[in-house]
């Protein structure tokens, strides 16, 4: 693995402690053989605690990548970026991350699938169980705890996989795209476990998604990522009142507004279209 | 089904009602019905051609061999012979297994050495090893030992060529959520990249078994005192056909047993990867 001699020196933010995420223009760039291609260019951002905050942009614009800057699994380059006011970390405690595919492993079962990340932390074994089987619960899985990755269909892998990234009851839940492999009617009764599933965990979290309804229907707030390389071009606020439910926001006209007065920003950046 | 033709009785309908036997709807019994099938045909195409065409002198003659089956147990066959190929079995593949284990470990971790020796390592084993037979009776003797040798040169291979498969093959996903997890390098190994590699592990085993049991048996009838292999060479050389042809069913039949024995084990240890397998199959 490479690290970025470059990397300046990331500020430690000791004086607001509702600030989760702080961002102050983060630049990267890909070394793609003969001259870095820039990815995100001066974005900055900053994400409240308990807030949910959707990126929506055109594909391929560098959202996953600020996500994995956040996460720590991708080395800052440029600017200052911090979670919980320290430099970000892969692994760092109280951080999850929710995968576009669920990377679950095929050699567990669903149960134990969402015990892992408590195992690694030591938890206790009936403490764990008792978590899991109440999180299986919650998303409509505990008839399927002993079932193997092989034996479960995508929705429900993906139900897992949502179960086992806030199994250790994390503070900041990071999700690339974690729906996008769904089809639309299980997209949908996702979104509604997750939005059922929510109020009771205390975590903030940062939403990645090419789907702009989706974000609307789950976030506080909407941030639009310009087109490569990325910049933030927007934030809109989502006034909705919670509890929100997917399927009735369909007939909400604030729903549509909203989405009209996105959309009409988005379409500027997608390639090929005025 | 269609509610019309309920008078007329068709193959399919009959299977969706259930007239026919479990037993053959379930499969199983179609496939054991086509085996037996087989190998009846055979033997009786084998039967009537040592009766009727070629001498069973050249050919043996199935009636005879199944006496001459028989007729082994309680002779040296069974009692000196198969003990001794079987321990050379064995010995060959907990030697053989655990060097290309432990070599196969160190090479995953250690891949610029890896790189460097894969050429020297395709080399040595396509080299055809039951040539190596002389050399290792010098080596080793007469005995046992040179037969293990050989066993172990075939299983060693094996193990560790699919040890290293099994090691470096790992999914991008996983790597990815083990690092997320925030996972030590013991628990990266243990939780994370072990337990996808044991079915690729086991069955570099299962093959390393038979490939000794091979070892052992073309080590003795190169050269020795005792073994089945042994036994196989005096036979052949004394047109005991078939008695020959006995120790060959016997053989087959040891090489079978523990082959299922095999796969009774890693079923029972791998459920998930059976499950998965099964899955894919329909």
């Amino acid at each position: 693995m490479s690290h970025v001699a470059s990397a300046r020196s990331v500020a430690v933010e000791r004086a607001n402690p509702g600030v989760v995420v702080q961002a102050r223009n983060v630049s990267h760039a890909f070394d793609l053989g003969a001259e870095p291609q820039s990815v995100i260019q001066n974005a900055s951002l900053t994400v409240a605690a308990r807030e949910f905050v959707s990126i929506v942009g055109p594909s391929g614009c560098g959202k996953t990548t600020f996500l994995n800057l956040v996460a720590g699994l991708e080395t800052l380059q440029d600017g200052e970026l911090t979670v919980f006011g320290h430099a970000p970390r892969a692994g760092q405690p109280g951080v999850s991350y929710a995968f576009a595919r669920d990377a679950l492993l095929p050699w567990r079962t669903a149960e134990e699938n969402v015990t892992l990340p408590m195992e690694l932390l030591g938890i206790p074994e009936a403490q764990r169980k008792a978590r899991a089987r109440e999180l299986l619960e919650r998303v409509g899985l505990a008839q399927n705890a002993t079932s193997y990755r092989s034996q479960l269909s995508q929705g429900m892998r993906q139900r897992v996989a949502l179960a086992r990234a806030v199994a250790s009851h994390p503070s900041l839940l990071l999700m690339d795209e974690p729906f996008a492999a769904l089809d639309a009617q299980t997209r949908i009764t996702m979104q509604q476990e997750l939005l059922r599933m929510l109020p009771h965990e205390d975590v903030t979290v940062l939403f990645i998604t090419h789907d702009l309804g989706e974000a609307i229907t789950l976030s506080d707030r909407v941030v639009l990522m310009s087109r490569r390389p990325a910049s933030i071009r927007n934030v809109f606020t989502i006034d909705l009142p919670r509890p929100r439910d997917p399927m009735e926001l369909q007939s909400d006209d604030r729903y549509h507004r909203l989405f009209e007065s996105i959309w009409t920003e988005l379409a500027h950046e997608v390639p090929g279209r005025r | 089904m269609r509610e019309s033709l309920p008078t007329v009785p068709s193959f399919k309908a009959s299977r969706a009602t259930g007239r026919t036997p479990a037993w053959l709807r379930s499969g199983i019994g179609i496939i054991w019905m086509i085996r037996v099938g087989i190998v009846a045909v055979l033997v009786g195409a084998w039967q009537l051609t040592a009766m009727r065409w070629v001498s069973p002198a050249f050919i043996g003659e199935p009636s005879a061999i199944a006496l001459e089956f028989w007729k082994l147990f309680g002779t040296p066959v069974v009692t000196v012979d198969l003990p001794t190929t079987l321990l050379e079995t064995f010995f060959g593949f907990i030697i053989g297994g655990a060097l290309g284990l432990i070599g196969g470990a160190a090479l995953a971790r250690l891949d610029v050495i890896y790189t460097a020796l894969q050429p020297l390592i395709a080399a040595l084993n396509s080299l055809p090893r039951v040539a190596l037979a002389p050399i290792f009776i010098i080596w080793f003797g007469v005995g046992m030992a040179s037969k293990v040798a050989l066993s172990v040169s075939l299983v060693g291979f094996i193990v560790l060529l699919s040890t290293v498969a099994a090691l470096t093959e790992s999914d991008r996903d996983i790597a990815l959520l083990a690092k997320s997890l925030g996972a030590n390098e013991r628990q990266r190994l243990f939780k994370f990249v072990l337990p996808g590699a044991v079915p690729v592990l086991v069955s570099g085993l299962q093959l390393g078994v038979v490939y000794s049991f091979l070892g052992a048996v073309t080590g003795e009838l190169i050269g020795g005192s005792h073994g089945l292999g042994v036994q196989l060479a005096y036979e052949a050389n004394t047109f005991a056909t078939n008695t020959f042809f006995a120790i060959l069913l016997l053989l087959a039949i040891v090489t079978s047993l523990i082959s299922a024995l095999m796969t009774f084990v890693e079923r029972r240890l791998l459920r998930w990867h059976h499950i998965e397998m099964r899955g894919m199959r329909g």
